[in-house]
């Protein structure tokens, strides 16, 4: 193997690792709302992309770098995910409540996209910083700052949710509600109040996702369905109703990826990355982190 | 009542009325204006190009019109959204064929619709003025109802050609394309040319909007070409030279095919990361063009001072070439139009206008315009003409400091 060869594969490997580091970040949000609370929110992309324009818009109009727009971003989509709870998805009644909530997230996602292309237009937008092209040279390698970062980030959330629902009342008494929502109420658990909080939550962790990509992507108010997809891979590889999971499956996805596009094709990134999906979950059906406790 | 009476009434009421009817009709006659039809993207990914198409057109138009229109008649584009996608332009362009005030259709905003309404035009017998769509196969099937203003992919690089095989003599080239006609159809003029000069050939295509390419340039970086050469809209654009950049590709020479690359935001949107990069152009408001430099002061005017565009150019200047072949046509048919468009001969702001014949790489093309095309250069966060030196009023800047010498 030559020293291009080797380049070639250490390359690709971080590649994969620093966008399925994004892919992690993207999923967070969807772990708490699907994940846990099995509530399909066919909308996370939209969320997302509604966090991504309001940082655009800060930076536009007061020179605000979107990694710092995240104190706006986030509580700002915990308002929206509590309305979109309170309001829609918690009205859903009956055994067909997690079927309906799939079209009614999806409704409410063409809402949201149709929502910011009548208000912002349709134009394509960029955010051009230092920081979006902030690159680290590691031996001949090369490690996008702004990737790398946002990876930590989910890292540091994931780490952050962890111990809440572990350690924490609320965490608790979600994950009680996941389990059985009528024992929850039994013994005295708020399932009202717990499941707003839960959507409010797993929204501002998609208003961190899109301050910190704002720099890295382009946006157009249609940018949610890419999210979305990678996102619904993400936690149903990891693993529903594991919190970790998002980060097996971020990577997992990520590295695919990559290594298939580089090593057979790009124009076949995306259906590699599917068929990957799928053969995981013939093999696992649990997803990679079925076995472990969160 | 005596219905008789009223009848007899009425029937003089009548006739009084259909004058006063015919004589305001036969007044608008008069200022009725001249429809043709304009589906551009006005919406989606390429709403840059449709939107901007529109905004220099009107221009023009409006100069037209102020100056008495044809024959006191006002030009009047009617525009439809396509969105940049081509089953959009194809209904735009059958119900245009089926109204009887549309006398031609101008446009469009890709290679890819503009094939589709080509088809529509020529089975309808009904003109398509082309000012931008660039894939060869317009003008190459012999249609005799579809018209073209600018070069097309093929001819695009003969500038950048010219300037490889005179001043850089690279052993390879990489190019990376997106996936649609106009990408296709550069990547296959560059292969064929490297070919022709014995240049070692790589290529990758990506999927337009897939903002990661790190992939396609791990190869082109693993591949250490002499010339990367790069064909993409905007926002890919920029996102190809950021990671390109990122990941220190150093060949001896960056350049790609306009497009995306040549719009004023592209050059906002990188910052210096694409210093001394080359691209290939049709025009440059630098050129030694009559009119050029007001078009484009007019332009940076209305657009808060950025410089005018090849696209932007063509917009303008067809409608100069819309209102010479109106003027010259013996009647305002459709039939007549396309006979004027055959004998137009003139000089704009975007360079000299003839539709003929000729052929290149061994294909015929008809009714195409052919205009020479240049190489810029990004010198100083502007793009200046470099080449060719007859008609190019900069220099270029090679070997580039801090890439490959």
């Amino acid at each position: 193997m030559s020293q291009m060869d080797v380049y070639v594969l250490l390359q690709t490997l971080i590649s994969g690792i620093l966008v399925g580091g994004i892919y992690c970040l993207i999923g967070i949000g969807l772990t708490v709302i699907f994940g846990v609370m099995r509530v399909i929110n066919a909308s996370h992309g939209e969320l997302i992309m509604l966090a991504m324009y309001i940082s655009y818009f800060l930076h536009q109009a007061f020179g605000l770098n979107p990694l710092f727009s995240v104190v706006v971003t986030a509580p700002a989509l915990f308002l929206v995910g509590c309305v979109m709870q309170r309001g829609f998805v918690g009205r859903l009644r009956g055994s067909y409540a997690e079927d309906n909530s799939l079209l009614l997230t999806f409704g409410l996602g063409l809402v949201l996209a149709n929502s910011v292309l009548l208000i912002a237009g349709a134009d394509y937008r960029v955010v051009e910083t230092a920081y979006s092209r902030a690159v680290w040279h590691v031996g001949g390698l090369s490690v996008s700052v702004a990737y790398l970062f946002s990876f930590g980030m989910a890292l540091l959330f994931t780490a952050a949710l962890y111990f809440f629902f572990m350690r924490s009342d609320l965490g608790l008494a979600i994950r009680a509600t996941t389990q059985n929502r009528t024992a929850a109420t039994l013994v005295g658990v708020d399932v009202e109040r717990v499941s707003w909080i839960s959507f409010g939550l797993g929204a501002a962790l998609a208003g961190v996702a899109g301050a910190l990509l704002t720099p890295i992507f382009y946006l157009y108010p249609t940018v949610g369905g890419l999210f979305t997809i990678k996102a619904f891979v993400v936690v149903v590889l990891g693993g529903m109703g594991s919190i970790v999971g998002a980060i097996y499956g971020g990577l997992a996805l990520g590295i695919v990826e990559s290594l298939g596009a580089v090593y057979i094709s790009t124009g076949y990134k995306d259906a590699i990355g599917f068929i990957a999906f799928v053969l995981i979950l013939v093999f696992r059906p649990g997803g990679l982190a079925s076995g472990s406790r969160l | 009542m005596d219905v008789t009476k009223a009848l007899r009434a009425l029937v003089p009421a009548m006739f009084a009325l259909s004058a006063f009817a015919a004589s305001d009709r036969a007044q608008a006659q008069s200022k009725e204006p001249i429809r043709f039809g304009a589906p551009l993207a006005l919406t989606g990914p390429v709403s840059s190009f449709g939107a901007q198409d529109r905004k220099a057109i009107e221009i023009a138009i409006e100069e037209i019109n102020k100056a008495g229109g044809v024959g006191g008649r006002p030009l009047e584009p009617v525009y439809v959204d396509t969105g940049g996608k081509p089953d959009a332009a194809r209904s735009a362009a059958e119900r245009f064929s089926q109204r009887s005030d549309i006398l031609f259709i101008w446009g469009t905003s890709t290679s890819a619709e503009g094939i589709v309404v080509a088809q529509v035009a020529q089975r309808n017998k009904i003109v398509f003025f082309t000012h931008v769509a660039a894939a060869p196969d317009l003008t190459s099937k012999g249609w005799d109802y579809v018209f073209r203003q600018n070069p097309m992919t093929i001819e695009y690089n003969l500038a950048f050609y010219d300037y490889l095989l005179k001043a850089v003599k690279p052993k390879s080239i990489f190019t990376v394309y997106e996936n649609t006609l106009f990408g296709q159809s550069n990547n296959k003029a560059m292969s064929a040319f490297a070919e022709k000069n014995g240049i070692k050939y790589q290529s990758d295509a990506f999927e337009g909007g897939s903002q990661d390419f790190r992939p396609t340039l791990i190869k082109v970086k693993a591949a250490e070409p002499d010339v990367v050469f790069f064909s993409a809209y905007l926002l890919d654009a920029i996102l190809l030279t950021r990671q390109a950049r990122e990941l220190a590709i150093k060949p001896r020479m960056f350049a790609s095919s306009g497009a995306g690359f040549i719009f004023p935001e592209y050059l906002k949107g990188v910052g210096d990361a694409a210093d001394n990069f080359f691209t290939a152009a049709l025009w440059s408001p630098d050129l030694r063009y009559a009119g050029a430099k007001e078009f484009n002061e007019k332009w940076a005017k209305a657009n808060e001072g950025n410089p005018a565009v090849y696209m932007h150019a063509s917009s303008y200047a067809s409608a100069y070439v819309i209102t010479d072949v109106l003027k010259r046509a013996k009647t305002l048919t459709r039939e007549a139009i396309k006979d004027s468009f055959k004998a137009t001969n003139l000089q704009t702001a975007f360079g000299p206008v003839r539709f003929g014949s000729y052929s290149r790489d061994g294909v015929n093309f008809v009714n195409q315009n052919n205009l020479q095309t240049i190489l810029v250069q990004a010198q100083g966060g502007k793009w200046v003409s470099v080449w060719p030196p007859e008609i190019a009023t900069g220099k270029p800047i090679f070997p580039i400091p801090g890439l490959k010498p």
